[in-house]
């Protein structure tokens, strides 16, 4: 029991109540300056502010200490301002009245209420809409006096909200050289008195002390910026002749920014915007010690600023900044006289000053800045249990709360770091610069030839090769120029990246970070679990980051009707992420297109929405399409659908995700599956999903699994050869759904504890128990059955011809048995994008040659043509293995073949004549382009390639074009008779992907936040 | 309640659902058919063995070059005296082989395909030469090694045998290996390759011997009827027992001859058997499975010349070019019955009308074919099972046993080959 005559320690609401006193008593009256309070002059200028005149009103009546005169300056109101201040005047709350014009801006009011008086010893400048703090007054005195300064800035908050902390808008501001306003402070930022005095270049004229002395030397505000940016002008002004401009937040007060809101419009300014840039650029070309540069500058950066609006959705604001600079270069006769007013100052203190001003890279760590805020904002998100279904949010108010619950280890940061450390240890196979296998191709070796991949089209085949190819080589771009690095970060980070996705789609859906956390994991799980990575799936892998992504935009559209620009935003993400599935599986647009017209009929108001989305999304494709109209069936198939193993699962194996080679042990999927199918059945059956949402899920499920189990049964022909569908997409659709089930079926419960609380914990534990018994399985045996590390099987020498000029080919053949598998390879050969196509040529007639070739090599049964034969086909070596010694001794008996023995139990065969993939051919003989240059010669010469005709073939010889000749086996072109440099390609697709970038660029726009004048942004706040 | 029952009918009829697309059978396209070039085959006819005459042809012609001579397109042999060695250049339908008489006696051999190494086995190594033929552009070096009864037959002189291109080299086995019991001549190449036979000859007999190459099984057609004597010689170049049973595919059923069953072979030796009693006379064709590879030759002695049979490779298309009448045998391996058709064509421009006849699984059937006169005779066997196939002569010039040989494409390498990006 305490003793009553002891002092009690505190209790904590006491400690508590005690730290935060400050915030609790605002209006505490300081301690009294020397100053005094009745040498101050405050002069107010009011126009047009009946709305919120009266608290200013009120503001200036409990001011105290009160300065010793209040005059207003009333510029040619016309609404219930003047009433306002009569009665002002009469009840004492202002000395005087002044009549003052419409046409005069600030600085000019300012100036008619002084004209006729003594300087006073201080001026304090207000607006009509600038509420000041009972104590600024005496506050800015304080700071006055303790600084010895001669302007003093206050604080200025955003206005007064009821039951919300006070937010900073402004502590003293700067100017950037290009005319960008620069804060001390992050606007928003709540006021907890963390700011303190700092010397300033200058600051808005709300609330700002001036001492009288310095206001007759400097000769008030500039009438060349008669509004905005006039307080940063005057405090530059200040600085450079010596005097000391400070900001002092101690003392503060509420600013409305009722004209740069436009909640007015005045005379002087139809549009605030325009106006304060106006003023921006005046002020920074005035100042600057290079006028020239420095309008260039202003110029350039206007035009951008305006192109910027443009792409930001807002024409309105980027006319508005072409407006501005015209008016800024049509005004320079203000400009003129402001600058000779600033050139008479004293430069002594130019550095200082220039110490007040953003660096030259202000812009860049000003952009970091706000970047670092976003992504930490987004973290925020992440880890917080963040309700967004409650009232406060559907009202769309900023400042909405919720249930805000932040744990110490977010389990979605938990389900991050688990699937990340997961990748790295059981996607160790994948670690190396020669990832392929499965339906994996080996990426390129360089981003040239990754962009080559997509732009320069395959011999003989139609259209654009697939756009897949164009995103590998955009993602490859983004992985510091090198593809393997691409396939590596894909691999390893696939979990995570699918298990974020499921988390971003499930933000929609359910409020708990346990929920995303948990089905999280599951995804990411899911996506090895199937053998996504195992087997080098690209298109599955791919499908499961995209999938939830997509149905999250389109979740996003649905649920929030947009008006204007902002309408376009939801429908444009729809539109790439479409672009994206359809990518790795053509058939999505198909569907995609199914599911707009369905909207589209049930929601007509939609028509337009869905049309452009979808419309955009298939125009992406438009340059594939002839490909696909040769090879229809290529809609079901994959990526580099020939590549893709020949499997088609069973019913258990589609129940289990059983469909490919690389799935791990038959207990493991059983497990996970299981699981998953169980706590699916149970949010299905036990769940307080209404019918209408259990028949769509369980339509999903069942569409999903149905088109999995019939498209693997396909055995489609797609360009040179038969391939079995990948049905990854569809497996995920259903595998999806079920997530997606058991998260709403989680946060039913959660929020209104109809379902059973420990059946549903039951189920949580289950799937986290399955996924991490999977994940076990997986870090043991590692994810890489098919796809790993895969150095060329081809001698060094052998690989490093192909890398030459002679850009040769190998042909690959391995006997097993009676089980032959042969390949050709080149340089560029296989790689992302070869097995679209028959992987050994795209030219029918070559492949089969090939063909032809490896079974007789296989045989051992051995043309005499065999060697002119593989030179005509570009092949420079024969790599063998598995053959007995008969038919090496065969192949070995050819002339024009060097057997040299790789192992023992392969062999290659260089083909002799340095054999190139050109060759000039001339009626003595023929001669390989061995080095890119061709002799000088007579007559009649041809230089023919190993490769299929093809109208898009071009070769030159010195840079001039060669004409190519007609009717030839293989491409051929005229060749001149002098000697020189060959160059051979084919004719890129410079035209699509000219296409694909602009639709790209118009669905970022559309997809994009629109741009927002700075008025519309603090309408928005205030709204 | 109802719902709850309601929505777990719904997911089984998911479940069921699945199943029954899943049980769709997975449609199979084959992939698109490989255009194989022509499959060039080179034979090598031994000549100069005496009186040596070739037989042989190719529906789609061939052509043919003295050793080291110059290439010619060749007409069909039948009955062309060979004094050197011809080389024949043709596609999978070419077969040939060479007859060559000495007194009473007849041999028979293919015109064989140069190879690295091979087997060949005589009862009378004292009366042996073994030819070797270099038809390459390369020189060609040649092991030789003999196994004996008794195993390994140390031969000084027989390593390193140097073949300079286009030549041939004659080794004298009866002096490497001067024993009157059978021995395997194994025969292998350390640079190119040889073609290689053995002649054997008596007073009263001869031979031609083939190369064969060590397997678990050898498939030895050709037992004609009322052979006096049939024998089987095995030999195991291995470095372990060969323990060997010996199947017999007789007029109507296949049956396991008495004495044939277990026969052990030691390491590195070469052994005769006699089945004499237990074949009876009928005809067969003879299938020695072992336990480790070994090589086997049969040989069949009617009046007082005997004639040999090596492995052969069942096929579903087999031709033989033969010079005069003879009995066809065919021997059905499948499980099951089968019909065959047979086709002789004499190079003459006479043909007989094709034969079809049922085979029951494991039976061995015959076909006497009709007599040419200075024409060769082109037989061809098509089944839709493997088959074998020999065609026997006997006469007072002696006896032969010429083996059809496999000419159909599809037979020719046999498994699947398929284009793997995984190939780099």
């Amino acid at each position: 029991m305490p003793d009553p005559d002891q002092p009690s320690s505190p209790s904590r609401a006491e400690r508590l109540a005690s730290a935060w006193a400050w915030a609790h008593n605002p209006a505490a009256v300081p301690d009294p300056s020397r100053i005094d309070p009745a040498t101050v002059v405050a002069v107010m200028v009011v126009h047009n502010a009946e709305e919120w005149l009266p608290r200013q009103l009120v503001a200036l009546a409990r001011l105290e200490p009160r300065p010793g005169t209040i005059l207003v300056v009333d510029n040619g109101s016309t609404d219930g301002s003047p009433a306002l201040l009569d009665k002002a005047l009469a009840e004492g709350v202002i000395d005087d009245l002044i009549a003052g014009s419409a046409a005069q801006g600030f600085g000019a009011a300012v100036a008619q209420a002084l004209t006729g008086r003594d300087v006073p010893e201080w001026l304090w400048l207000l607006h009509d809409d600038s509420e000041p703090k009972r104590a600024a007054l005496g506050r800015l005195l304080q700071g006055a006096e303790t600084q010895d300064a001669d302007v003093i800035a206050p604080k200025l908050l955003e206005p007064k909200r009821r039951n919300y902390p006070d937010q900073v808008q402004e502590i003293g501001q700067s100017i950037s050289s290009r005319g960008r306003r620069v804060l001390t402070v992050e606007p928003g930022d709540i006021d907890q008195a963390q700011a303190d005095s700092t010397r300033t270049l200058g600051a808005s004229t709300a609330g700002l002390l001036i001492r009288g002395e310095v206001w007759s030397e400097l000769g008030g505000l500039d009438p060349a910026l008669p509004l905005y940016r006039d307080g940063v002008e005057f405090g530059w002004r200040a600085n450079l002749s010596g005097f000391k401009v400070i900001t002092w937040p101690a003392a503060s007060l509420y600013h409305r920014q009722a004209g740069r809101a436009a909640w007015r419009i005045t005379h002087l300014s139809d549009d605030p915007d325009i106006v304060d840039r106006v003023a921006a650029m005046r002020l920074v070309a005035a100042h600057a010690e290079r006028p020239g540069p420095a309008q260039s500058g202003l110029v350039l950066n206007s035009l951008g600023r305006s192109l910027g609006m443009l792409l930001g959705k807002s024409p309105g604001a980027a006319w508005g900044e072409l407006v501005a600079l015209r008016r800024f270069l049509g005004s320079k006769d203000a400009t003129r006289d402001l600058r000779a007013r600033v050139s008479g100052l004293p430069r002594a203190q130019a550095e200082q000053v220039a110490a007040l001003r953003p660096g030259r890279f202000g812009g860049v760590s000003h952009a970091l800045d706000r970047m670092a805020s976003a992504v930490a904002e987004r973290y925020r998100d992440l880890t917080t249990d963040d309700s967004d279904t409650g009232i406060d949010d559907l009202t769309g108010d900023d400042f909405a709360g919720g249930r805000n619950t932040r744990r110490f280890a977010s389990p979605v940061v938990v389900m991050t770091v688990v699937l990340i450390v997961f990748g790295l240890l059981a996607g160790r196979g994948f670690l190396g610069a020669s990832v392929s296998g499965g339906a994996l191709l080996p990426a390129p070796g360089s981003l040239t030839d990754a962009w080559r991949a997509y732009v320069t089209p395959d011999v003989t085949m139609p259209g654009t090769n697939a756009p897949w190819l164009l995103l590998a080589a955009l993602a490859s771009t983004v992985t510091l120029g090198q593809p393997w690095l691409l396939v590596v970060l894909g691999s390893v980070l696939a979990p995570v990246l699918a298990g974020w996705a499921m988390v971003s789609l499930l933000r929609r859906l359910v409020s708990s970070t346990l929920i995303w956390g948990v089905l999280g994991l599951v995804w990411g799980m899911t996506v090895v679990a199937m053998g996504l990575l195992g087997v080098g799936s690209v298109t599955g892998i791919t499908a499961s980051i995209a999938l939830p992504h997509f149905v999250r935009s389109v979740l996003v559209w649905r649920e929030r009707p947009q008006v204007g620009a902002e309408r376009w935003r939801a429908p444009a993400a729809a539109a790439g992420w479409t672009i994206v599935l359809t990518a790795v599986l053509p058939l999505f647009w198909v569907l995609a297109l199914a599911g707009a017209i369905v909207w589209a009929v049930i929601e007509r108001a939609r028509i337009a929405e869905l049309a452009t989305s979808v419309a955009l999304s298939g125009l992406f494709f438009i340059g594939w399409v002839p490909r696909l109209v040769a090879h229809p069936m290529r809609l079901f198939t994959g990526i580099d659908p020939l590549a893709y193993p020949d499997t088609a699962p069973s019913m258990a194996g589609l129940m289990f995700g059983r469909i490919n080679p690389a799935h791990p042990d038959r207990w493991v999927s059983v497990t996970f599956f299981g699981v998953l199918w169980l706590a699916f059945a149970v949010a299905m059956v036990f769940g307080v999903l209404t019918r209408r949402v259990q028949a769509i899920l369980l339509g999903c499920v069942g569409l999903g699994m149905a088109l999995a189990a019939l498209i693997s049964r396909l055995a489609v022909t797609v360009s040179g050869g038969v391939a079995r569908p990948d049905v990854s997409v569809w497996m995920l659709i259903a595998f999806g759904t079920m997530v997606v089930s058991i998260a709403l079926s989680l946060r039913e419960d959660a929020e209104t504890g109809s379902l059973d609380g420990r059946l549903n914990k039951a189920v949580a534990a289950g799937l986290t128990l399955a996924s991490l018994v999977t994940m076990g399985w997986f870090t043991v045996f590692g994810t890489a059955a098919a796809t790993h590390d895969r150095p060329t099987l081809l001698p060094s020498y052998a690989h490093d011809v192909q890398r030459t000029a002679r850009a040769s080919r190998a042909l690959m053949i391995e006997v097993n048995g009676a089980s032959v598998r042969w390949m050709v390879t080149s340089a560029t050969q296989p790689q992302w994008g070869t097995a679209e196509r028959n992987p050994t040529s795209p030219s029918p007639g070559i492949a089969d040659r090939y063909a032809g070739l490896a079974s007789s090599l296989s045989q051992g049964s051995i043309s005499d043509q065999l060697a002119a034969d593989l030179t005509e086909l570009g092949v420079s070596h024969v790599w063998i293995r598995g053959i007995d010694a008969d038919r090496i001794a065969a192949i070995s008996n050819v002339v024009g073949l060097t057997r040299a023995a790789a192992d023992d139990a392969t062999n290659v065969w260089t083909v002799t004549g340095l054999v190139s993939r050109a060759r000039v051919v001339t009626g003595e003989g023929v001669t390989p382009v061995a080095d890119g240059l061709v002799p000088p010669g007579s007559g009649e010469r041809k230089l023919v390639l190993a490769e299929a005709p093809d109208a898009r073939w071009r070769a030159t010889l010195n840079g001039t074009e060669l004409e190519p000749a007609a009717d030839q086996p293989l491409q051929t072109f005229v060749l001149r008779p002098e000697p020189g440099r060959v160059e051979w390609h084919l004719q890129p697709s410079w035209l699509a992907l000219t296409w694909q970038v602009l639709l790209v660029a118009v669905l970022t726009v559309l997809a994009a936040p629109v741009a927002q004048s700075g008025a519309q942004a603090r309408r928005a706040r205030e709204e | 309640m109802r719902d709850k029952l309601a929505m777990v009918a719904a997911l089984l009829a998911t479940f069921a659902g699945v199943g029954l697309l899943a049980a769709i059978p997975k449609m199979h396209v084959p992939p698109p058919p490989v255009t194989k070039p022509p499959v060039e085959k080179t034979l090598v006819c031994p000549g100069g063995l005496g009186e040596t005459t070739a037989w042989g042809g190719a529906d789609g012609g061939f052509s043919s070059a003295q050793l080291g001579g110059d290439i010619t397109q060749s007409q069909p042999l039948k009955g062309s005296k060979l004094t050197t060695p011809l080389v024949l250049t043709g596609e999978n339908d070419l077969v040939a082989g060479v007859q060559v008489r000495k007194g009473s006696a007849s041999g028979w051999s293919d015109c064989l395909a140069p190879r690295t190494s091979g087997v060949l086995q005589v009862i009378n190594p004292a009366a042996t030469e073994l030819l070797l033929i270099n038809p390459d552009e390369v020189q060609a070096i040649a092991d030789v090694t003999l196994w004996g009864e008794k195993g390994l037959i140390q031969t000084p002189g027989s390593r390193g045998i140097v073949l300079a291109p286009h030549t041939q080299r004659v080794v004298p086995i009866s002096v490497l290996a001067g024993v009157a019991t059978p021995v395997g001549i194994g025969v292998t190449t350390s640079a190119g390759r040889v073609a290689m036979v053995a002649s054997s000859w008596t007073a009263t007999s001869g031979d031609l011997a083939e190369p064969a190459a060590p397997a678990l099984t050898q498939v030895l057609p050709g037992v004609a009827e009322g052979a006096s004597a049939v024998q089987i010689v095995v030999t195991n170049p291995g470095t372990q027992r060969a323990s060997v049973n010996v199947t017999a595919h007789g007029p109507t059923a296949t049956y396991s001859p008495e004495g044939g069953q277990k026969l052990q072979v030691e390491p590195g030796s070469t052994r005769l058997i006699d089945l004499t009693s237990a074949l009876q006379g009928e005809r067969a064709t003879l299938l020695a499975d072992s336990d480790q590879p070994i090589v086997a030759s049969v040989i069949a002695t009617r009046g007082a010349d005997h004639a040999n049979a090596t492995d052969v490779a069942p096929s579903r298309q087999l031709a033989a070019v033969v010079p005069a009448a003879g009995v066809l045998q065919v021997t059905n391996l499948a499980d099951v019955d089968q019909t065959i058709t047979v086709e002789a064509k004499s190079s003459g421009g006479g043909s007989v009308a094709p034969t079809r006849q049922d085979v029951r699984a494991g039976a061995t059937w015959q076909l006497k074919l009709p007599t040419t006169d200075k024409e060769s005779l082109r037989v061809t066997v098509t089944a839709d099972k493997p088959v074998v196939a020999a065609v026997t002569t006997s006469a007072a010039t002696g006896t032969t046993i010429a083996p059809l040989r496999a000419v159909g494409t599809d037979d020719e390498g046999g498994g699947e080959i398929r284009v793997d990006p995984e190939l780099r």
